[in-house]
């Protein structure tokens, strides 16, 4: 399951840095209509391509005009050989007052990472324009440890897609972030404290043990409590195996799932019994989790009874 | 007579071999792949590329970035190796999604890429649509699982156009299991489903294969590296389920 997980890990990362802009109909900037890749640029667009390689500022810069309609994918790497030359116009441009404009630079910004940009970034992150998401996600990219503050602090943002954008940035950052998330997880509370959780699940460091067990613990949401159940699976040891089993058996419904998932992915033999105990627990979604935690652990496959009472196997998730 | 015969095998020979497509396994100079034309309608079909053994329901390995233009021609780099091929061609001129009526494709090809040296094929797309597929389906009444929500754009707007694709697999790579209507104005949407389980959701603006360029899509995810399972017990109707959906670029 930990070779599907990776495997998972970098088909998932790949897709995340593919769908890093947002589509601008709705968000007050021009629509993008991108050319399918490989389709030749137009004159015009070759002609600035051209001159843009000789690496005036206001050249470069006016590339960006040309993604509304040419093949981005062709633009991106054109803007991202351009290297250092890149970066001065591109910041500028990030005081352009069309937010799709501004949202195309601070991409090709992370694109590029550009570690000048750090700054110009984090003030674009903590702005309140449009789309400031985009910042959050090329400091991930940049994955200058400089910016965990401003990251953690951005996930306590009312804009979802800035809290999104900032959890996956802590994740690319790694390890490094883990002391900032955890000395902030006490004081946090409802969906801050939720991506906080993510966050950690992720970057996989059993440093933020004990702080999850805390939460595991103490936390009276479900669902978030769920998260710091499902976020031990890679930032638990033995240690966690106690508290999991008990929630395993006496938490909400969805804390009872991720705490199978977790003793499965743990592969937590002593927490067996339990699992045999929720395989024929009350809700079928805990049986079949059971089930699958029990594969894990013993290597048999193992049968739980669905919603309609008949004995069946888990599907592999993982196929 | 004899004349009319060698005639009659001449064009016997001919439909045979373009419904056996590249069997005769004949080359041309090049990088490894396959090359050829797409015969009946030429235009507008795209050619998809599967590795042998995958089923050509699921997502291709390969598609053509473009189009055939009117002369049908098309041309793809491949690695040695075995592989199945079929072209489709869609009354939308769509690369993606269920055949429907008017929609046309090719028989599929089972293809050997050498070293070295295109493989040349012909392919006529003399079948009419994939029975298999349904241009619409509605769920049985017994259906009364569900999970539903609105899709949106990175300032929370919400978005019109886009399909709630529903999985049970992780990783999201195969085809989904259930599909929503596209979206209206308000960006809602709900799915229907046969019983309670683990799913997990993308929406997006086109079907078939990985996003590409230019598509809108999201996963249902915190910003976590896997995505969000909706736990759903039978009967069970779960709604505020928000997927936030970018441009890819």
């Amino acid at each position: 399951m930990r070779a599907g997980s990776q495997l998972i890990r970098s088909m998932t990362l790949t897709l995340f840095c593919l769908a890093a802009i947002s589509c601008g109909t709705a968000g007050g900037g021009k629509a993008i209509h991108t050319a399918m890749p490989g389709t030749p640029l137009s004159p015009a667009a070759e002609r600035a391509v051209e001159e843009a390689k000789g690496g005036d500022p206001g050249k470069i810069r006016a590339l960006l005009a040309y993604f509304a309609t040419e093949d981005n994918e062709r633009l991106i790497r054109i803007v991202s050989a351009l290297e250092g030359k890149a970066v001065v116009p591109m910041m500028a441009a990030l005081d352009d007052p069309d937010p799709a404009i501004v949202e195309l630079a601070a991409g090709l910004l992370g694109e590029i990472r550009a570690e000048e940009a750090v700054p110009r970034l984090t003030a674009l992150l903590k702005s309140d324009r449009p789309r400031r998401y985009i910042a959050a996600w090329a400091l991930g990219e940049i994955r200058n440890p400089a910016s965990i503050p401003v990251l953690v602090s951005a996930l306590s943002d009312s804009s979802e897609s800035v809290v999104k954008a900032s959890t996956r940035a802590l994740i690319n950052i790694g390890r490094k972030s883990t002391a900032p998330i955890v000395d902030a997880l006490p004081s946090s509370s409802g969906r801050p404290r939720k991506a906080m959780l993510r966050a950690l699940e992720d970057i996989e460091d059993t440093r933020a043990e004990d702080a999850l067990l805390t939460v595991l613990d103490s936390e009276k949401t479900p669902v978030i409590q769920a998260a710091a159940a499902r976020a031990l699976s890679k930032c638990g040891t033995a240690k966690c195996y106690v508290a999991l089993e008990r929630w395993l058996l006496d938490g909400e419904t969805g804390v009872r799932v991720e705490c199978a998932w977790s003793l499965g992915i743990l592969i937590a033999k002593p927490a067996e019994g339990a699992l045999r105990k929720t395989l024929e627990d009350a809700d079928p979604n805990v049986r079949e989790w059971s089930a699958r935690a029990l594969e894990n652990i013993t290597g048999e496959r193992v049968l739980y009874r669905d919603a309609r009472g008949k004995k069946v196997l888990p599907y592999n998730l993982y196929r | 007579m004899n004349g009319r015969l060698t005639l009659l095998a001449a064009a016997i020979f001919v439909v045979a071999a373009f419904s056996m497509g590249g069997c005769a396994a004949q080359k041309v100079a090049g990088k490894p792949g396959v090359t050829g034309t797409i015969y009946a309608p030429a235009d507008n079909a795209f050619l998809y590329v599967y590795k042998k053994g995958v089923t050509p329901h699921g997502p291709a390995d390969v598609i053509t970035p473009m189009s055939t233009l009117p002369d049908g021609a098309f041309s793809v780099d491949l690695a040695p190796g075995e592989y199945t091929v079929v072209a489709r061609r869609r009354a939308t001129s769509e690369n993606g999604g269920p055949l429907t009526a008017g929609d046309r494709r090719s028989e599929t090809v089972d293809i050997v890429v050498g070293p070295d040296g295109k493989v040349v094929l012909n392919l006529v797309m003399n079948v009419k649509e994939d029975s298999e597929y349904k241009s619409s389906f509605q769920p049985p009444k017994e259906w009364t699982t569900a999970v539903g929500g609105t899709v949106r754009d990175s300032e929370g707007n919400p978005v019109q156009g886009t399909r709630v694709h529903v999985y049970t697999y992780v990783q999201m790579s195969e085809r989904p299991k259930y599909v929503s209507e596209r979206t209206g104005p308000d960006g809602r949407f709900i799915v229907f489903l046969p019983k309670g389980g683990t799913y997990y959701l993308s929406a997006r603006d086109r079907f078939g294969g990985p996003p590409r360029i230019g598509d809108l899509y999201g996963r249902y995810d915190e910003g976590s590296i896997n995505p969000t399972g909706v736990v759903l017990k039978d009967g069970e109707r779960k709604t505020g389920i928000d997927i936030m959906v970018f441009r890819v670029w």
